[in-house]
């Protein structure tokens, strides 16, 4: 029998690109999956990806974190801000070669109400400081979610090797 | 041997009306691991809990858990149980849905049964991320699983899907 | 004979009419090894792993001989070199603490979850989901994240968890070899899935 688990796409860089999108999500799945691999050319060890729905860029997007990073645990929160983000991204200070790990789940994504966001991920080095983090996402938006953007803080970029998968999950 | 397809989904459940109680029964004893999704509101705040076999009495559930609520990084644990394994540590929201993601490990084996909990309640200025690792003190195979909202409901429009890993 | 029709996704098995229709299989998670303990045994290893996936997930269920719980360590490739580095956060249930291997260049290996031990009774586990992205990749280091908890009603520590590993090689991962710390085994009956995700 097919696994309920299905891969709808798959994009890995062969260059530099501010931003991916999927486009077109099906709505045939239950809940979406996101497994990342990604890394940009900011100059920091630990930075953030974004992440929008819909082309949506308006202040509806809110998260509650917890972090280690490596020496201290911490909590914190943004409210109303205009993407999802404090989602672990390696910079190009981290160890060569080196991506984050990140793991994101959106259930429900066609129903008709405000949208969870459960958001694990990790940025390593070979260093005593790094970032390892769990984060609930709220967007506040009851549309279908039919595209999703990763994209980088001011003008870094995703460098090559960065890869993103998107996968359905099926109820039945 | 051929790689094995796996992560089937059993059954799925979404509120037309609210109910305390969300239970998942007959399961099959085909599959090794159970993973259950369910994204909720509630107007009556916490308290849920996690039950198997419907056995409520004997103190055999407990779970030790690390949360994060947008100020401090804190742990906490629950002893000897009579409900189930409690989960949606946070307030949820009767507007605002969060989501826990729970795996539970060798559900039809010998040991007790242990399992995983992610926790995500954002309520846009409040809420919590929660990870829990909960345990039933009991070597029955689980046959059944019920969502229950301790002295509170879950709304209308909540979902449970359960799934099964070989 | 041309294909008939593929707009329902299914197509005859031999290309004629009347035989079962073929239905493609989308499976992104695929089983490729379990292993159950029959005997108290030191390592685990899981070899010629494919590299036709684009992620790893390992499901733990273990125990060790060791008096309390037991890290369980991972190498990948059988590199015992100095290429590992390890940071965590955890709860304990009544503290959370960060951590991470203070040995610069790295440690020659990593614990990337945790068993329980001889305090927490027989009946009892420790559990973990390991992920590892792009795996087969050839330029990128490979990094391990877990979730993992051990939970006995508070008879002696507990732990909810999360931990990275970095292996700070760009080899293709092959193999994978776990073991108990502190020269113990993983108790019979603890049982190592890995699964491949497209």
């Amino acid at each position: 029998m097919p696994s309920s688990r299905q891969l709808i796409a798959s994009n890995v860089l062969g260059s530099s690109t501010a931003s991916v999108t999927f486009s077109s999500i099906p709505s045939t799945y239950k809940d979406l999956i996101l497994r990342l691999s990604v890394r940009n050319d900011r100059a920091v060890t630990d930075g953030t990806l974004r992440l929008t729905i819909n082309g949506l860029s308006t202040s509806i997007y809110s998260w509650t974190y917890l972090q280690g990073n490596g020496s201290a645990a911490s909590s914190a929160r943004s409210s109303a801000t205009t993407s999802l983000s404090d989602i672990p991204l390696e910079g190009s200070s981290a160890t060569s070669n080196t991506f984050s790990s990140v793991e994101i789940y959106i259930p429900s994504y066609t129903a008709s109400q405000n949208k969870p966001v459960s958001t694990f991920g990790a940025n390593e080095t070979d260093a005593t400081a790094i970032e390892i983090k769990t984060n609930a996402g709220l967007i506040t938006s009851t549309a279908t979610v039919s595209s999703i953007t990763l994209s980088n803080t001011s003008t870094f970029q995703f460098v090559a090797g960065s890869s993103f998968y998107l996968y359905g999950i099926k109820s039945s | 041997m051929p790689d094995v397809s796996t992560e089937t989904a059993i059954a799925t459940t979404t509120l037309g009306s609210a109910t305390s109680t969300i239970t998942f029964n007959s399961i099959p004893s085909t599959y090794v691991d159970l993973r259950i999704v369910v994204t909720g509101t509630s107007t009556s705040a916490s308290s849920f809990q996690l039950r198997f076999n419907g056995v409520s009495t004997g103190g055999l559930y407990s779970s030790t858990y690390m949360y994060g609520n947008g100020s401090s990084a804190l742990s906490s644990q629950r002893t000897s149980r009579n409900g189930g394994i409690d989960f949606f540590e946070g307030t949820l929201s009767a507007t605002i849905p969060a989501v826990s993601i729970i795996d539970i490990f060798s559900y039809g084996g010998s040991k007790y049964k242990t399992c995983l909990i992610n926790g995500s309640l954002d309520q846009n200025s409040s809420g919590q991320t929660e990870q829990i690792v909960g345990l039933w003190s009991s070597t029955s195979a689980i046959t059944t699983i019920a969502l229950i909202g301790n002295g509170t409901t879950w709304d209308t429009g909540t979902t449970a899907t359960l799934y099964g890993l070989l | 004979m041309a294909i008939k029709s593929i707009k329902n996704k299914t197509r005859s098995g031999s290309l004629l009419m009347g035989n079962a229709a073929y239905i493609p299989d989308y499976s992104a998670t695929w089983l490729i090894q379990r292993t159950t303990l029959t005997t108290n045994t030191t390592t685990i290893t899981f070899s010629s792993i494919p590299s036709t996936y684009s992620s790893l997930q390992l499901r733990i269920l273990s125990g060790s001989t060791r008096a309390a719980s037991a890290n369980i360590n991972i190498q990948v490739n059988s590199d015992t070199t100095s290429v590992y580095r390890l940071h965590e956060l955890y709860g304990s249930g009544t503290t959370v603490t960060a951590a991470g291997s203070a040995s610069a260049g790295g440690v020659t290996t990593a614990s990337i979850a945790r068993s329980t031990g001889g305090d927490s009774g027989s009946n009892i586990f420790g559990v973990s989901i390991i992920d590892i992205h792009d795996y087969a990749s050839s330029t990128k280091t490979k990094v391990m994240r877990s979730f993992f908890g051990i939970n006995n009603n508070a008879l002696s520590t507990e732990y909810v968890g999360l931990r990275s590993v970095l292996y700070n090689g760009t080899s293709p991962i092959t193999s994978l070899t776990l073991s108990s710390a502190s020269s113990t085994n993983f108790l019979s009956g603890s049982t190592f899935a890995l699964y491949g995700m497209l």
